[in-house]
């Protein structure tokens, strides 16, 4: 995920062919469709550490997918970049339903089996990552239908949470 | 007229064996005669101290129904003849608890169960180290190389899963091809497993002898194995033929016959105990009878055993030592038990931890196999700390204020649970599939902030008077992000 200020950069070299909604500018814009989403999450504090835990770890999972045998077999195995295109192109609008199956694999197993793969080539940092937050990434898997549900869902939760 | 002395016995037995290839020449030439061997003369299925060559013979018939060119001669060379007929016995199967480890208890491995011979110690070319002790039974008791032996059973009756396993199968064997003589397994004991050389209720062995230097009529026979227990019997032949209802043909076999009016020799359990002669000398390894008569009963000769296995039978104690059986010994394991059976009654005292119990017991049986001989389960279960974590928390069920660590060897149960909901859902039957994929959310949530047994039933106790909305307040630890990446920050390092 990019960070704020490349997200910044990005909406600002292309510029909205029309400034009314900013789900309609991302679905042109590959940078500002993640934008957009970064932004939503930013505006709860469960959605902002989610945005910190990502991307103090996506390097290393992207890493592991491309350049360890066992992790990329897993996803490519389990339909991993077929989910992340159907997501890709379903706009981010927050209506549009997250894809649950493709190819006979739910995203719950592709995200179950990438957990598995990714807390035994992983680094001791994103094992305990994965052994705190994997519950609460399976079950939002398991029951959000859409961005609107896992936001909602981010919100819910943070309230639940006690001080 | 006194009956022939043993050194009389003998010396016929010697002069019939020299005369043995001839006779069986003679006789072999006969339809249905499979096997001549030098033997007691039967009567009624029971040895008698009078010496015969037995006349092996797939169809028995009147000797009405048969011409006279086809009936066996009363006498051959000068000595009687016993036709016997060749009936199909069945491998023997078969609950107290021994330990130390002894010989004539009951031993399963998941697809059988029968009888810890003895303790033998395996010898150079053994598929364990040499030296070290091993658990005599029979390949048809314990079939499967690799896997686990429970005494007195595997799993146990308890839900501690483990407890009962008291070693490994490195060898099993019907064998050797071509003239199958032996039906037996070995099995590497696990570490710290204590053991002893004696049989239950008969004590210290001292060594082993070959079958052919007994009398057959004469000498008399024992064993002690988990469902006739103590028996005896007289030895019939050191080199009778027998094919079993499982379709195995052996040769050179001992055969033993009940005592006039006693017991049956060998029922079914009994299989894999040793046969020992009147002076408590390993001489076979019982493996089938003729049931439900429980005799004639068929051993493989020890010799064979111990040139097939590569183990040896020590020689140990004195003559009619004290069994050690009379002085058993207390066991933690039996405060584990105790400690264990109480836990257990709570958990069925609680609605869900019932159902949790229930989808243990549905399934443990595929997950122990799928442990035990799936390469990629079994990685990932010993990756994830499998053992240790289980260890832990069974600790927790006996130690009031024990708590299993947070991590053991840089993994969290979480990592654990979650590695192990992946493999068995991928690798497991459809069945325990669907039950993965149903429960592991529910298990993953139940781990957090639990760090022992009873902390977990608590809380679904807890849970259950207060209702389904009341769980996500109930948890310690927060399961949504903002606690957890919190939570990660003050993870304590590895304490095991």
């Amino acid at each position: 995920m990019s960070n704020r200020k490349t997200g910044r950069a990005a909406a600002s070299s292309s510029p909205p062919t029309s400034p009314a909604s900013p789900v309609t500018s991302a679905r042109r814009d590959p940078h500002r469709k993640l934008e957009y989403l970064e932004r939503r999450l930013q505006a709860a504090p469960a959605g902002a550490e989610l945005v910190a835990l990502v991307q103090a770890h996506a390097e290393e999972v992207m890493a592991l997918i491309n350049g360890q045998r066992r992790v990329a077999a897993t996803w490519q195995r389990n339909q991993g970049p077929a989910f992340v295109r159907a997501i890709v192109d379903s706009g981010f609008d927050e209506s549009s339903r997250i894809p649950k199956e493709v190819n006979g694999v739910t995203l719950e197993e592709l995200l179950l089996r990438m957990a598995e793969a990714l807390q035994r080539h992983g680094s001791t940092g994103l094992r305990h990552a994965i052994a705190d937050h994997a519950l609460v990434a399976l079950r939002w898997s398991r029951e959000c239908h859409s961005l609107q549900d896992l936001f909602g869902r981010i919100r819910d939760d943070a309230e639940e949470v006690p001080a | 007229m006194s009956a022939p002395s043993r050194e009389h016995m003998l010396r016929q037995m010697r002069a019939m064996e020299a005369i043995l290839p001839q006779v069986q020449a003679e006789l072999e030439r006969f339809p249905n005669v499979e096997a001549v061997t030098v033997g007691a003369k039967e009567r009624a299925q029971v040895a008698t101290p009078q010496l015969a060559f037995q006349v092996y013979v797939t169809v028995k018939k009147p000797p009405s129904e048969l011409a006279q060119e086809d009936r066996i001669p009363e006498t051959v060379l000068g000595f009687p003849t016993d036709v016997i007929l060749i009936q199909e016995a069945s491998p023997t199967e078969d609950d107290d608890k021994y330990r130390p480890l002894l010989g004539g208890t009951q031993l399963q491995q998941s697809a059988g169960e029968g009888t810890l011979g003895i303790i033998a110690i395996a010898t150079a070319g053994s598929a364990a180290p040499a030296g070290d002790p091993v658990i005599l039974t029979n390949s048809h008791v314990a079939p499967t190389n690799g896997k686990l032996v429970g005494q007195p059973k595997s799993p146990c009756d308890c839900w501690c899963c483990a407890c009962c396993d008291v070693g490994r199968i490195v060898d099993t064997q019907i064998g050797p091809a071509g003239a199958v003589t032996v039906d037996g397994a070995i099995a590497t004991l696990n570490e710290g497993m204590r053991y002893s050389h004696e049989i239950v209720e008969i004590g210290a062995v001292r060594g082993s002898v070959s079958a052919t230097t007994l009398v057959p009529g004469t000498d008399r026979v024992k064993k002690r194995g988990r469902t006739t227990e103590l028996t005896h019997g007289i030895l019939s032949s050191a080199g009778a033929g027998t094919r079993r209802g499982d379709g195995v043909t052996f040769v050179n076999q001992i055969r033993v016959t009940s005592l006039p009016g006693g017991p049956p020799f060998q029922l079914g359990g009994d299989s894999g105990a040793v046969l020992l002669d009147s002076q408590d000398r390993v001489i076979g390894l019982m493996h089938a009878a003729v049931l439900p008569a429980g005799t004639p009963a068929f051993a493989s000769r020890i010799e064979d055993v111990m040139a097939l296995l590569n183990v040896r039978i020590p020689v140990m104690g004195t003559p009619g030592a004290v069994p050690l059986s009379t002085a058993a010994t207390p066991s933690a394991a039996a405060e584990r038990h105790a400690a264990l059976a109480a836990l257990g009654q709570r958990l069925h005292a609680i609605e869900a931890a019932g159902a949790w119990w229930e989808l243990v017991e549905r399934h443990r049986d595929e997950v122990r196999d799928l442990v035990q001989a799936h390469r990629g389960v079994s990685l990932a279960w010993h990756r994830y700390q499998g053992p240790a974590f289980l260890s832990h928390y069974m600790k927790t069920a006996t130690e009031a204020e024990y708590q299993v660590p947070e991590e053991i060897g840089g993994m969290a149960p979480q990592n654990l649970l979650v590695g192990m909901a992946a493999v068995l859902e991928q690798h497991g039957s459809p069945e325990l599939a669907a039950d993965i994929r149903e429960h592991y959310l529910d298990a993953l949530q139940l781990s957090r902030g639990c760090r022992r047994i009873d902390h977990a039933l608590d809380r679904l106790e807890r849970e259950r008077r207060a209702g389904p909305a009341a769980r996500s307040h109930e948890e310690p630890a927060p399961p949504g992000p903002p606690g957890g990446v919190r939570r990660t920050s003050h993870r304590e390092p590895a304490r095991a």
